[in-house]
């Protein structure tokens, strides 16, 4: 055993000497870290003066240039400082996202005239993902248009978060004009995404384009996010081209299709949908009589009570929901259900009722 | 021939080749887990989580609170729920049949009144005595469920059957949330085209020696006392190193039932939670993970670093030996269980990585290492070992598991650094120091009388006394 007990010394020694060096570094870090919070303290508070003074700044006739009176100093460190101009440039992000109208011009009036900009356009050359993306939101924030070719190339970037921020900067840019980006793009568009383009969307009133295209596009994502648009904004155009989506093999534009009709539906919607339902899965067929309390009229009642014999409890309580919503004549027939006193019918009843009492 | 020495050899070589093996994935947990937490967080710099709050996109939740005799701060508790700000949410508090005044206290506290509800018992449970909502439209995200007594197994389950969204959050009631922490753990379900996210879990730490106001996080401290300070390096070590390292290897079988996410279709489709284990959290996930790979789906179970939850841990040895008596049981149960899976091609990583690394380095190493140091001790005692060879193996295992341990507060350090004061993290290093000491044999025995427990087929919860939390004096 003597071989062996050599070796673990040796390797006692390594993990001794392994946690020495941790323990200084953490040591080292901390203590860095705590100078550094002091200096950031300071610094914050050069950046938000500056800030301030950009957001109040008004044009004078004195300076053709418009430019924010900045001290020498804010500039050295500028120059030299990256940790500084990191904190200056969140900073500014920052404020710009909560302020509009001549007060963000201001900023980003002063976002250039720092030349901040052009360490974001150095950025996004970089090869690390996250400093490129970082750079592209930083000119969408910033709302420089002017670099649309440098960031649109980046949409259909093999990396998620790249291609991400690539496509909020063009929608921030050029609203749904934007999202022509659509008929192209070979990724996924997240729900994550989705719900991101709808939140820089709906900062625009204007009218859009192209959802006819992108409803039939190869990627299911896209498909569903143009049904997504259609159903928000109300495209009643587009009604019967969302039918067609009811047949697709992919479940999710077959669910979202579903949702968008209870947004734009005609007086045929209901029928299609009831239609429809007879081929779906449960999921979808929960989402067809969810959709049908908005849009069924009293000609959907019998099948409706029909429905009410399904053995899924879920699905009779939103069928029986559902009748309610339609209105008093909906509410009585469900009342006059043969299987109304029996469980699990007259529990779901009482349910409906107090729910209608709210 | 005497065998006597071939046989301690074998002993002897055998602890020898289990520790290293043990030793290396530990290594490679921590170096797989640096990858993931830093991706993790450069994407998590980009997200702007009010977005999520406010739209009506975001997926429907339902937060699923039991409640057993939590009477003391139930109004406090609830109020921290309610506060969370999330468009598509319901809270559904489930009193298990407390014996003390839990469901009076709420009826008066947030003016309820009984309502005709359909229970649709997809998961068959314990009797449900009533739905109670408030008359207060403040207060409409709230729905108190009152049932008959049946565990929190059960208990959970009758939210799952209650619950109308799409997406179930099981939190204890007593949990400290913080802000985003809901938005972080359901963004997982949003970023996953090709898999089917069916569960997401974050980070659980600490609250004892917090400062908390109004069902609030105000000031992150580390506990003065060993045993909390202990746990909290031992939470740190398992969620930010080996919680992450899974996640990376979409290998994770547990998602700790303080703070979880789930599919509720799929939860309903495996039969809800298993109120036949102690450990129904983790056996909830290894079937879900099961379920899918059965039906050849693809699928994901999603881990966070990010500090989402913070809970109360034992102060005393009592109730730590109870806690961790359970979770062998729980443990133990779950992979008896699910043995199927041991070694089985057919589950994939699932079978051949995570059900064993469960099996060999979780149910047995307390086994191993009591049965290891009670055998180099008798052995010693005996004359038939070298003592030099005994010492300096145990050295071997010491200097790793503190090197572990301060690589661990390393990561905690350099990514979310909690503990911001120097001597908070020189305590957690004595603090790790300490540990193989002092807690470390204690969690041991308590997991050998866990064994011994499910051997006498005891299956009691074991009750876990409660402090409360520090509140800040106004």
């Amino acid at each position: 055993m003597v071989i062996e007990l050599h070796y673990f010394n040796l390797a006692i020694l390594f993990f001794i000497v392994v946690i020495l060096l941790l323990i200084g570094f953490i040591l080292i870090y901390m203590h860095l870290r705590i100078k550094r919070s002091h200096k950031l303290h300071k610094w914050k508070l050069m950046a938000n003066l500056l800030i301030r003074k950009a957001i109040f700044y008004e044009e004078t006739e004195d300076d053709p240039a418009n430019n924010i009176p900045i001290t020498s100093r804010t500039k050295r460190l500028l120059l030299k400082n990256s940790h500084f101009r990191k904190l200056l440039t969140d900073e500014l992000l920052n404020a710009k996202k909560n302020v509009s109208g001549s007060s963000a011009e201001n900023l980003k009036h002063l976002y250039i005239q720092l030349g901040l900009h052009q360490y974001a356009l150095a950025e996004l050359k970089n090869y690390k993902w996250y400093i490129k993306a970082q750079a592209i939101q930083e000119l969408s924030i910033m709302g420089l248009k002017e670099n649309l070719t440098s960031v649109y190339r980046f949409t259909n970037n093999a990396n998620e978060l790249v291609r991400m921020e690539a496509q909020i900067a063009v929608v921030n840019f050029y609203g749904f004009e934007g999202l022509r980006f659509l008929d192209v793009i070979s990724h996924p568009v997240t729900e994550w995404q989705q719900i991101q383009l709808l939140h820089e969307l709906s900062h625009t009133t204007e009218n859009f384009s192209g959802i006819e295209k992108w409803l039939k596009s190869e990627n299911k994502t896209v498909v569903a996010f143009a049904l997504k648009l259609a159903g928000n904004y109300h495209r009643f155009e587009l009604h019967d081209s969302i039918v067609e989506c009811l047949e697709d093999l992919d479940p999710n534009v077959r669910l979202q299709a579903i949702i968008s009709l209870g947004e734009i539906y005609t007086d045929k919607t209901s029928e299609i949908l009831i239609s429809r339902y007879l081929i779906e899965d449960i999921k979808h067929q929960m989402a067809i009589v969810k959709v049908l309390q908005n849009i069924a009229t009293n000609d959907d009642i019998p099948i409706l009570l029909d429905q009410l014999n399904n053995e899924n409890a879920a699905l009779k309580l939103m069928v029986a929901r559902t009748l309610a919503k339609i209105g008093a004549d909906g509410f009585k027939s469900l009342q006059h259900h043969y299987q109304a006193q029996q469980y699990p019918l007259a529990e779901i009843i009482a349910q409906i009722k107090n729910e209608l009492a709210l | 021939m005497n065998l006597l020495p071939v046989i301690i050899d074998i002993f002897t070589y055998g602890i020898l080749a289990y520790s290293i093996i043990l030793l290396l994935c530990y290594i490679f947990i921590g170096i797989y887990s640096i990858g993931e937490v830093n991706n993790y967080l450069h994407k998590n710099s980009f997200t702007d989580y009010r977005i999520l709050a406010a739209s009506t996109q975001a997926p429907s939740i339902s937060i699923l609170a039991p409640a057993y005799n939590e009477g003391a701060n139930i109004i406090e508790n609830v109020r921290s729920l309610l506060s969370i700000h999330y468009n598509n949410l319901e809270v559904i508090i489930i009193n298990d049949g407390s014996k003390d005044d839990s469901l009076e206290k709420l009826i008066k506290g947030y003016d309820l009144y009984k309502v005709g509800f359909f229970v649709n018992q997809q998961i068959p449970t314990k009797n449900v005595r009533g739905v109670y909502k408030s008359h207060n439209h403040i207060y409409r995200k709230l729905i108190v469920v009152d049932k008959d007594n049946g565990g929190k197994a059960d208990a959970l389950n009758v939210g799952v059957n209650i619950a109308k969204n799409d997406y179930i959050v099981c939190i204890d009631v007593d949990c400290i949330l913080e802000q985003d922490a809901l938005l972080k753990l359901t963004k997982p379900f949003l970023e996953h085209p090709h898999h089917r996210v069916i569960a997401t879990g974050g980070v659980i730490r600490i609250a004892n020696g917090c400062e908390i106001e109004g069902g609030r996080l105000i000031n992150v401290n580390l506990p003065k006392q060993f045993l909390p300070r202990v746990q909290t390096l031992e939470y740190i070590r398992a969620f930010l190193l080996a919680r992450m390292a899974w996640s990376r290897l979409n290998g994770l079988l547990l998602i700790s039932g303080a703070f979880g996410a789930f599919d509720k279709e799929i939860v309903i489709k495996c039969g809800g939670y298993n109120h036949n284990t102690v450990g129904e959290d983790m056996e909830l996930v290894v079937r879900m993970r099961r379920y899918m790979k059965e039906l050849n789906l693809p699928y994901k179970v999603a881990f966070i670093p990010d500090p989402l939850c913070w809970t109360e841990a034992p102060e005393t040895f009592k109730i730590l030996g109870r806690q961790r008596n359970r979770w062998t049981r729980g443990t133990i149960e779950t992979l008896r269980l699910h043995k199927v899976m041991f070694f089985n091609p057919r589950y994939g990583l699932l079978g051949m990585i995570s059900y064993p690394y469960w099996f060999f380095f979780e149910f047995l190493a307390p086994i191993v290492e009591f049965v290891g140091m009670a055998g180099f001790l008798v052995l010693g005692i005996l004359g038939l070992i070298n003592w030099i060879f005994f010492v300096t193996l145990l050295g071997f295992i010491f200097s790793f598991g503190f090197l572990y341990s301060i690589f661990a507060i390393l990561m905690e350090v350099l990514t979310y650094h909690q503990y911001k004061r120097q001597k908070d993290i020189l305590n957690l290093m004595l603090t790790a120091l300490l540990e193989p000491l002092i807690f470390h044999p204690f969690v041991v025995w308590s997991a050998i009388k866990g064994n011994i427990d499910l051997l006498r087929k005891k299956n009691s919860w074991g009750e876990m006394t409660r402090k409360g939390f520090t509140t800040k004096k106004s």
